[in-house]
């Protein structure tokens, strides 16, 4: 059972997804955040021309997209959502392509969701943490691991 | 010395960016305030530097390009170190304490 303080909550997290494009992981991703009632469909929408307007700027890392938005109707709560890639996709990034862990963000506004960002990117900056995530099988594990990764360490 | 991450939105990559470069600061005993912000407002933040993706870059305006960073690792903190003790290194940084 999560509760709000879950960094990403195991019923936001899908393994392995088969998508056909980068648009259909954003889909995956942004439908995760709906399906929570986090979200209304059009923020997906939203994800997808944010990177069609500026490009693939959400390709922060090798391989790891963060899909998000700014703040607006469509945004219900905050959260993260998480996926990997069965088959690794292109966004267009000359440099970290392709991307096999897409990290959907939402927020009611541009402070709510920093305590569990951290978490993520501390976890994701930590060497081994993304090629666990990416071979793991059980979106459970994942998500212990994502919410027990304080160390105690300043963020 | 005042550091600025831009981002498309302000909310996603660049607190990501923010995040990892206050780390990294810290571990490089920098006296660093660091920022975010949209790639709209970049004109009304002064900082001594700016960092950006290369998606972005083009848009930071002409007058401030010497003072840009460009990244494409936000996590990686080991390269951002190295962009930052260079960037300090050349600009002949008064922050460092």
């Amino acid at each position: 059972m999560s509760t709000d303080a879950d960094t990403v909550p195991a019923e936001r997290i899908r393994l392995g997804v088969p998508v056909r494009d980068w648009r259909h992981a954003l889909t995956v991703t942004g439908d995760l955040l709906t399906d929570a009632g986090l979200t209304t469909p059009q923020y997906t929408a939203e994800m997808i021309a944010a990177v069609e307007e500026l490009g693939p700027y959400i390709v922060i890392a090798p391989g790891i997209a963060l899909a998000h938005a700014r703040p607006s109707d469509a945004v219900l709560g905050t959260g993260l959502s998480l996926i990997t890639l069965r088959t690794p996709v292109a966004f267009g990034h000359d440099v970290n392509d392709p991307v096999s862990l897409v990290i959907g963000l939402c927020s009611t506004d541009t402070s709510s969701h920093l305590s569990r960002l951290r978490r993520v990117a501390a976890f994701l900056a930590e060497p081994g943490n993304v090629e666990r995530v990416l071979a793991a099988g059980d979106a459970d594990a994942v998500a212990a691991s994502l919410n027990t990764d304080d160390r105690g360490e300043p963020t | 010395m005042k550091i600025v991450c831009v981002c498309g939105m302000g909310l996603g990559s660049s607190v990501i960016a923010k995040m990892t470069i206050e780390s990294v600061a810290r571990d490089l005993d920098l006296d660093a305030l660091v920022e975010t912000c949209d790639v709209g407002s970049v004109r009304s933040v002064p900082a001594d530097v700016y960092v950006t993706t290369r998606e972005l870059a083009p848009n930071i305006p002409s007058e401030l390009q010497d003072r840009t960073i460009v990244l494409t690792n936000f996590i990686a903190k080991p390269a951002i170190a190295e962009a930052l003790e260079a960037w300090v290194r050349s600009a002949g940084d008064p922050g460092r304490g």
